[in-house]
């Protein structure tokens, strides 16, 4: 398998070349917003697969973690929680496989959503903190896949 | 309605069954601008030598849709609007509610010929010029009767059902995805928790913000796109300008949130505990939710398939700068609500 360039190097270069070369030649002003938004797709593709793998297995340990934490604080508010935990039990934890990877983060989340909702129900300073801990961590990622992401064609 | 070789002959044969003059169509353009519909422009001649241009709203071929809203109610309220007289944007002429003609569901309205508040203000030396104007037109909009409006046009019965209706939106959304969204739910589970002092529901346009306002040569403004317009609480359309000014800089709010808020305080009789910067804070998180919904249901869907455009895929970047947006303003507005709720306890005592 020819690894290098890399994936996101080879999706950067197909940005680069639809600004540089492709953007130019193009008239229709409805054509070029689609241009410019495909070369800003391409760049965002880019950064996540760099990293996603990455950074979904650290999240879901995170996310799973907190939710345990959720169920033993606050039992009485724990039942959606439990369920979801169960269901990351079940995910298909230890295979690298994108589709694996995804569906076990999918996972995580949803034990993370029903833990949070407990949390802030129940007015629980100290989980609620670190709730938005949790989700300003992956929105961190979201916002290094952006790349600078501004609004274009309006 | 893309396909510019043959529109012009459809065109010209809709305008003419629909008006009774015959129509000749002499220019045909796509506009952009659009985010969620297909718009095009053109240039009519009718045959009593009258020449004016109109714009086409329609509905995105259906393997494009991204946010999906009803033409049928979009029509219904804006010939009801028009009809009124009074509500500042172009008038709604024409529909093809059947797509039998312009090959989409498609409204015909009046071209304003000037150009987006957003294009002025982006390259303004002082863009602050234009806000009590921006807020004037906001009021306005507030202020028109819903009662001659469509019954398509829900009316909330109270206040609090009207809340509860629009906060179970984020979780009911997210339990449609393809996958977890733990930001949604968190903003559903805490703005159920923070609630401002009521208001009453007004007519709300759904998407207020720079680039639905046109500027005339005469400098009036007219309102446009008013496919998200329902009965709500006021705070929503501020609240929604407020967060989208900030993507869409320059932000006519907040060089001086409380100069802004003071003019619409002053057009619309509310008082100081309802409109404050910490409800309309509230606000920009609860009027985000449609078309924050419209977005995620599009990746959805193109994750199963079953729709896919440039369009869905470049606004994931969106959705990252929502979910920032969304828990930046939670964390911000706690207190601040807290403090209202405090403050309108002793009224809402002697009121009930």
């Amino acid at each position: 398998m020819i690894t290098r360039p890399t994936t996101d190097q080879i999706l950067r270069e197909c940005s680069r070349q639809l600004s540089d070369t492709v953007l130019p030649e193009v008239q229709s002003e409805h054509a070029r917003v689609t241009v410019q938004m495909l070369e800003h797709v391409l760049r965002n593709a880019a950064i996540r697969c760099a990293h996603e793998i990455a950074w979904m297995r650290d999240e879901t340990d995170a996310m799973e973690s907190y939710a345990r934490d959720v169920t033993a604080a606050l039992p009485d508010r724990g039942t959606e929680t439990a369920r979801a935990l169960a269901a990351l039990d079940a995910a298909p934890r230890d295979s690298l496989q994108l589709e694996d990877v995804v569906d076990t983060y999918g996972r995580a989340g949803e034990a993370l959503s029903c833990a949070l909702e407990a949390a802030v129900a129940a007015s629980h300073a100290e989980l609620s903190g670190r709730a938005t801990e949790l989700l300003a961590r992956r929105n961190e990622h979201e916002l290094e896949i952006n790349d600078n992401w501004v609004m274009i064609g309006r | 309605m893309k396909d510019v070789v043959t529109m012009p002959d459809r065109l010209a044969s809709f305008l003419s069954e629909s008006d009774g003059r015959k129509a000749t169509v002499e220019g045909y353009q796509l506009l952009t601008g659009g985010y969620s519909r297909v718009m095009a422009k053109a240039d009519i001649r009718w045959d009593d030598g009258l020449v004016e241009s109109i714009v086409l709203r329609g509905d995105p071929p259906p393997d494009e849709a991204m946010l999906d809203t009803d033409r049928d109610i979009e029509w219904d309220v804006l010939r009801a609007l028009t009809a009124l007289g009074d509500v500042p944007m172009p008038a709604a002429r024409y529909y093809d509610a059947t797509a039998e003609h312009l090959g989409t569901k498609c409204i015909v309205l009046d071209c304003a010929p000037g150009p987006t508040l957003q294009s002025l203000v982006a390259g303004a030396v002082d863009p602050m010029a234009y806000r009590d104007r921006l807020v004037d037109a906001m009021a306005s909009v507030h202020a028109v009767d819903v009662g001659p409006l469509p019954p398509t046009l829900t009316r909330p019965p109270t206040w609090d059902g009207y809340l509860d209706r629009t906060n179970a939106l984020w979780a009911g959304t997210e339990r449609l995805l393809a996958e977890a969204d733990p930001a949604m739910r968190y903003v559903g589970a805490w703005l159920d928790a923070n609630r401002p002092p009521p208001m009453d529901l007004v007519l709300c346009h759904g998407d207020f913000q720079a680039s639905n306002i046109l500027v005339d040569p005469d400098e009036s403004f007219q309102v446009i796109d008013w496919e998200y317009a329902h009965v709500g609480d006021p705070r929503e359309d501020l609240g929604w300008y407020v967060l989208y000014s900030k993507s869409s800089p320059p932000s006519l709010y907040d060089p001086d949130p409380e100069a802004f808020l003071a003019r619409y305080r002053e057009r619309t009789g509310a008082d100081e505990l309802s409109v404050n910067q910490a409800t309309v804070g509230y606000f920009s998180v609860v009027s985000i939710v449609k078309v924050f919904s419209q977005i995620v249901l599009a990746a959805k869907a193109m994750h199963e398939g079953t729709a896919a455009s440039v369009l869905t895929m470049y606004n994931l970047n969106v959705v990252a700068v929502g979910h920032m947006n969304m828990l930046g303003a939670c964390a911000e507005l706690a207190e601040p609500l807290a403090a209202l709720r405090q403050a309108a306890a002793p009224l809402t005592e002697v009121l009930s």
